[in-house]
């Protein structure tokens, strides 16, 4: 049954989209479909976007991501990871992320040495015509910490598993 | 008359079988006086102004032409490059880049260095504008370069054991191709 807000407890499953520039053969993602995004002009809010599950089923994910991105055509590429995943590569590159118990949330440690949350919830309202939105859309926020090397070592850690191609 | 110049470039793609050719083997579609006449640096590819003419090529591909005709791609990996091009800025959100042709560049001097010991690689499209190329024998076999300005940054998974690493051109080439499990041999096949 789908939430309002997402949990991200560790079995909770995000979802990448894969631009056609990052499909490979056999269903493969590239490495390049997990790499943070160039710094923009409000790095302290650069985040990488992902879906959660609990929010939204595949084919409502697909749909936004098809219209926003495809045209409204084809075939969309996603890519199911759980929490856990996203949390160990986020480890295995250096990044510093930790469990609250307390209140039941990943934290992140940032360049500043402030802890803040490693997943965020950031609905997008709908917009267009006719109007898309994308209540599932979340931030996988401790990606701004990770630079050059450390984000191929990211990256590289979730490019194992396969895409659905959603029709 | 020169043939080439009223050849698109799809036109031309679509005479070939499998292989962009290369002066050697002479450009379909033109006879062997025409070939003699062809300049030797694009190897029987259409000159880089009839293309632009006939359909709009990326920059990227352009500024690298000679040197991607000098690198004898099938047919299959030119166009996967051309496609990548064409992503415009913003193809995956504010502040993703488009092909960068200095990554294209260093793409293509890497593959000079190492094609007699390599298959060709899957190539993908980074934010950063930067170029991708992956060659996969398994999950627990493969390898993955991106060609940055600055170094190579590789990644090589090899049976349990990892290398990660960042360095110049010809350091990286020298790693790989004197690597015992040949990953420059792994195709995804």
């Amino acid at each position: 049954m789908s939430k309002q807000k997402p949990s991200f407890s560790q079995k909770s499953e995000l979802i990448r989209y894969v631009d056609e520039a990052n499909r490979l053969s056999n269903n493969r993602p590239a490495v390049a479909t997990f790499l943070p995004d160039p710094p923009s002009a409000e790095p302290w809010n650069d985040h990488l976007s992902v879906n959660s599950l609990e929010v939204e089923d595949l084919k409502q994910i697909a749909a936004y991501h098809r219209w926003k991105w495809q045209d409204d055509n084809g075939a969309v590429a996603l890519c199911i990871h759980k929490v856990h995943d996203y949390t160990d590569a986020g480890r295995k590159a250096g990044v510093d992320i930790s469990y609250d118990k307390a209140n039941a949330i990943w934290q992140f440690l940032d360049s500043t040495q402030k802890r803040g949350e490693a997943y965020k919830h950031r609905p997008v309202k709908a917009h267009g015509s006719p109007p898309h939105g994308s209540p599932s859309h979340c931030g996988v926020e401790f990606s701004r910490e990770i630079k050059e090397h450390e984000a191929a070592k990211f990256a590289r850690r979730l490019c194992r598993n396969k895409f659905h191609l959603v029709k | 008359m020169d043939t080439r110049t009223n050849t698109s470039a799809f036109d031309w793609l679509h005479d070939v079988e499998d292989r962009i050719p290369s002066a050697s083997g002479g450009m379909a579609g033109v006879d062997s006086d025409e070939q003699q006449t062809s300049s030797a640096t694009t190897r029987g590819l259409p000159e880089k102004e009839a293309l632009s003419q006939t359909m709009s090529m990326p920059t990227s591909i352009l500024a690298n032409w000679n040197e991607i005709a000098e690198a004898d791609f099938t047919v299959s990996l030119y166009m996967h490059l051309v496609r990548l091009a064409k992503k415009p800025a913003g193809w995956r959100g504010p502040g993703s880049l488009p092909l960068q042709s200095s990554s294209v560049r260093k793409f293509l001097a890497f593959w000079k260095e190492v094609r007699d010991d390599a298959v060709e690689p899957e190539v993908a499209l980074a934010p950063d504008g930067t170029l991708h190329a992956e060659w996969y024998r398994s999950d627990r076999q493969r390898l993955d370069i991106r060609f940055a300005d600055s170094k190579l940054f590789f990644g090589l998974f090899d049976r349990g054991r990892v290398i990660e690493g960042a360095d110049d051109l010809l350091i990286s080439a020298l790693i790989l191709k004197s690597h015992q499990s040949k990953p420059l041999r792994w195709g995804s096949a």
